[in-house]
């Protein structure tokens, strides 16, 4: 007898996920109070939240192996839509990332990040051993998608992708000094993008480069990491009090409700109220290492490994940039920057963990 | 990928990943005590310095309006007061219909076209001063139009707002974009009217705006500007204006004014110029316009001017009211022929006149004769004395010393020639200081046109009093001139365009030529009338001054009637009301009846 499947499930990561969602929309609400443009957001992002629990909680009843099957297809429709944005997508701030679906628009960047850790993981499993020529096979593959992203510009998704990429090799490659070349190579290629014009528009340049010296433009490409330093900080042990925020909410911190989003907690909430947040982002971690340990086939254990790269690369990143410590590469916060795409990517990518964690008591036929 | 793919058992793999799934707990937990301790650098360590920067930041100084003082006439009647006034200012960022918030703010912000409107709010700075100086009605109206984009910024100087629009506007002056005063009295008391602005400190956000949960604290309290009261009535000024403007109008005139003194103390009650301005729109004017004549321009008086020969000549003891003089209608002298004016008072040839039938008929060869019988030094002395070629010092700005040529300089001619007011020149105040003295029994005063300063309180800073100058003839003198001003409008010149029904007036017409590159110009004439109201002991000293008048020329035509009207217009004004025919005794009135 199986023992009931409700015994086995990670009710912990679910919880730290909807708390952290929930969270975010009081943050959202609370960095918008000022701004009647933006007043509708928190309400919206409920809604997402609702549909997000849902697809997690469908992802979470599809046994993960599916995704292995359906990898190719959704691969194909991943470009596709890529493909789409490029064409006749909307652009805003700059950036070309969004197709219009009546009321709402549709990120493609988002899932993109969840099919290629599937199609990653799919091609990695397939191999008996992994060596350079598979393993050219699967960066060339993930190398289209993620230069369709860096196009529009989204370098900070793009980065995300090759974090996923590494994680997924790091466990899958046969010999770990295959590894060490591929680390190499990345970092060379990491020298030309951020030292030279070739791939970066010089502001994105600036913009990744400034948290080195963040005083050498206070006004220009400083300004934001200055300001949410400024949030973050006046925020000292205890925090501002929830809607008492003067930095994020008088718009000194630009994107307050997006990518900033976690200027509100440091500055309303202060360093416990940090320090919990992280706590949850913890649970979640721990909770996708775990999936991972407990995967009962390598597709499985890679494709954890991906969303676990994924999500801790997202809130490192994104978490750091406000203290300075990160780029700014303009990546959302997992489950609390506003937007619906992301928060969709990020529910089932902790569906599709908690399947693989589910599993790990089934027998293997 | 098109077969069911091979499920790989996790053993090989777990065994080969067990390290690396080490090493990358290891390097999660490392990451994991960067962040944390990193957080507790910038919120716990740095926290309260970077705090400290926040509200550096949110401190915005605003600086306070200094209400400019207002002005008051003698009654207390606002003729200027400052309003607060607002800017539109446009966040470009937030606006995306352009052209729509522009039509919708048009009719609201009228002086500007929806096309320069919608330019502003598409301009390509982040904030940009849409509109400035609108008033609190039209910054209420767009406050509630609650525009995304559009605020409403307060200004550290305010409007001046006056009530009337042009009363005695070429007196008080305007101001400039600041509330600079740049003319008049607004220009000269501009220190005084123009407060001390304050500072105010306040938390505001990235655009200075305060913020909702602050205590905004004032540092320095702005200090209101002064107030002024003006010795003018504003109902006198504006009845003055009105008969001046249509005197000048009737004559089709090139100008005119008229000033109304109360001889006892120098206070002008009234000070009017044709043309004059709207005050708020300044600029659609010509410099021209806004002139203050009656301080600004020298003139030529002409036989006004008599009445200073014959101060002179009876002070000096000279010429007594007996003494008679040839009375003849031309004088050759020094090449130069002086002539009386056609004017119906000829004085024929063979008899003699005195001093008063000259002034009566207003005689330049008679006045010629007074003039060169008391001799240049009497003539220059009592210039003197009574200021010509001096500013009187009434306190308004550009005022012009008048022009008296130096005793020196004098040729043959020239004594005859100021004996009747050519060859000389002064300004209207001057001439109208000058009656005052003979009103008040000799006594030449300080014309004043403000009476008091009031502190931003409204209390009485300073106030000033009649001012004395010196004395200018004898209190005989003085009542013997105003008998001969009396006599002009009983039977000389005056008579009847200077009388008044029911009060008595005395005056002296004036019909100067007016000179040009050197020459007197033909049909060039000023026309004027200066004149007492009521004649025994005068309330009133009233100039009416017409430049150019066509149609007429003569004192007695053209400024005499304004004169009668606005003397008329005073002594109600005073309360005095005219006096009716003599009591008549009831059994008459009844006798008659029957």
């Amino acid at each position: 007898m199986e023992r009931p499947w409700y015994t086995s499930f990670n009710w912990a990561m679910v919880a730290a996920a909807v708390l952290v969602s929930l969270f975010g929309v009081l943050c959202i609400h609370s960095a918008d109070l000022h701004d009647p443009d933006a007043s509708g957001e928190w309400r919206k992002q409920l809604i997402y939240i609702g549909i997000g629990i849902a697809v997690m909680s469908t992802f979470a009843a599809i046994d993960y192996h599916k995704w292995q099957r359906w990898a190719f297809g959704l691969y194909i429709a991943n470009l596709l839509l890529l493909g789409l944005v490029m064409v006749g997508g909307r652009s805003a701030l700059g950036a070309q990332r969004w197709i219009n679906l009546g009321p709402v628009q549709f990120q493609p960047s988002e899932p993109a990040k969840l099919i290629l850790a599937i199609c990653i993981a799919a091609l990695v499993a397939r191999a008996t051993t992994f060596g350079w020529r598979e393993m050219g096979v699967t960066i060339g593959a993930v190398a289209v998608p993620a230069l369709l992203i860096l196009k529009q510009p989204d370098l900070g998704t793009s980065l995300v992708i090759v974090a996923i990429l590494s994680a997924e090799l790091f466990f899958g490659v046969t010999r770990a000094w295959y590894f060490g070349i591929y680390a190499a190579a990345l970092g060379a290629i990491g020298a030309v993008v951020v030292g030279t014009n070739l791939v970066l528009r010089p502001f994105q340049r600036n913009r990744l480069l400034v948290f080195l010296h963040p005083d050498a433009d206070p006004q220009g490409a400083g300004w934001n990491l200055n300001q949410s330093q400024i949030a973050v900080g006046s925020g000292e042990l205890f925090g501002k009090g929830l809607y008492r925020g003067t930095q994020t909410q008088l718009d000194f911190v630009p994107e307050h409700s997006r990518d900033f989003i976690n200027t509100v907690v440091g500055e309303e909430f202060g360093y416990l109220g940090e320090i919990g947040l992280l706590a949850l982002y913890a649970v979640i971690i721990f909770g996708a290492v775990r999936a991972m340990l407990a995967a009962r086939d390598r597709f499985g254990f890679l494709l954890a490994a991906g969303l676990v790269a994924m999500l801790a690369f997202h809130i490192t990143i994104n978490v750091g940039m406000t203290v300075g410590i990160m780029p700014i590469t303009g990546i959302p916060l997992p489950l609390m920057s506003y937007g619906g795409t992301a928060v969709l990517t990020d529910f089932a990518a902790i569906g599709i963990m908690l399947n693989i964690h589910l599993q790990r008591d089934r027998l293997v036929f | 990928m098109k077969n069911v793919p091979a499920r790989r058992p996790l053993e090989a793999s777990a065994r080969r990943s067990s390290g690396r799934a080490k090493f990358v707990f290891y390097a999660l937990l490392a990451i994991a005590c960067l962040v944390v301790s990193r957080f507790f650098v910038v919120q716990v360590r740095e926290g309260p310095m970077l705090a400290a920067r926040g509200y550096e930041q949110r401190l915005t100084t605003v600086n306070l309006a200094a209400h400019r003082g207002s002005i008051f006439d003698r009654g207390g009647v606002t003729l200027v007061r400052s309003l607060p006034s607002q800017s539109v200012y446009a966040t470009t960022g937030e606006i995306a219909d352009a052209r729509g918030e522009a039509r919708t703010l048009q009719p609201i912000l009228r002086d500007l076209t929806v096309r320069d409107l919608a330019d502003s709010l598409r301009a390509r700075m982040p904030y940009i001063q849409v509109d400035h100086k609108i008033t609190r009605e039209q910054s209420n109206a767009i406050a509630k139009l609650a525009l995304p984009g559009i605020s409403i910024v307060p200004e550290t100087t305010g409007v001046r707002f006056d009530p009337s629009g042009r009363l005695a506007s070429t007196v008080i002056g305007f101001t400039g974009f600041n509330e600079n005063g740049l003319a008049g009295i607004e220009y000269a008391f501009d220190d005084l009217l123009r407060g001390t602005p304050g500072k105010m400190e306040l938390e505001g956000d990235e655009f200075g705006r305060a913020i909702p949960f602050a205590q905004p604290h004032v540092v320095i309290a702005a200090k209101p500007g002064h107030s002024l009261v003006l010795t003018l009535d504003s109902y006198l000024q504006s009845e003055t204006e009105r008969v001046l403007r249509e005197t000048v109008a009737k004559w089709h005139a090139a100008s005119g004014n008229a000033i109304v003194m109360d001889p006892w103390t120098g206070e002008v009650l009234a000070l009017a110029n044709a043309p004059d301005y709207d005050v708020p729109r300044y600029d659609r004017y010509t410099a021209d316009d806004r002139r203050d004549r009656a301080i600004e321009d020298a003139y030529e008086p002409g036989s006004v001017f008599k009445l200073i020969t014959a101060a002179a000549a009876l002070d000096s003891g000279k010429v007594t009211p007996e003494d008679r003089f040839p009375a003849r209608d031309r004088l050759p002298i020094g090449g130069y022929t002086i002539f009386n004016a056609e004017d119906g008072f000829l004085a024929g040839s063979g008899s003699t006149e005195n001093l008063e039938e000259i002034i009566a008929k207003s005689h330049n060869v008679g006045a010629a004769e007074v003039g060169m019988r008391i001799g240049a030094r009497t003539m220059a002395d009592a210039l003197d004395r009574f200021g010509f070629g001096r500013p009187t010092e009434v306190g308004l700005p550009g005022e012009s010393p008048g022009i008296v040529p130096p005793l020196a300089t004098w040729s043959e001619t020239t004594l005859p020639t100021i004996a009747f007011g050519q060859g000389i020149s002064t300004t209207p105040m001057a001439i109208a200081r000058a009656y005052a003295a003979i009103a008040n029994g000799g006594l030449l005063m300080r014309p004043r046109i403000v009476s008091e300063i009031l502190d931003g309180d409204g209390t009485v800073a300073y106030r000033y009093a009649p001012e004395i100058e010196r004395r200018v003839m004898t209190a005989k003198t003085a009542a013997v001139l105003r008998g001969y001003l009396r006599a002009v409008v009983v039977r000389g010149t005056g008579n009847p365009t200077a009388r008044v029904p029911g009060y008595t007036t005395a005056g002296k017409t004036g019909t100067a030529q007016i000179a040009e590159n050197g020459h007197y110009s033909a049909g060039a004439y000023v026309a004027s009338f200066v004149g007492l109201v009521p004649a025994e002991v005068p309330k009133y000293v009233i100039l009416v001054k017409i430049e150019r008048p066509h149609g007429a020329i003569y004192g007695g035509v053209v400024a005499a009637p304004a004169f009668a009207e606005i003397a008329r217009l005073a002594m109600m004004r005073a309360g005095v009301l005219p006096a009716g025919p003599r009591l008549v005794r009831l059994d008459s009135v009844a006798k008659r009846r029957l």
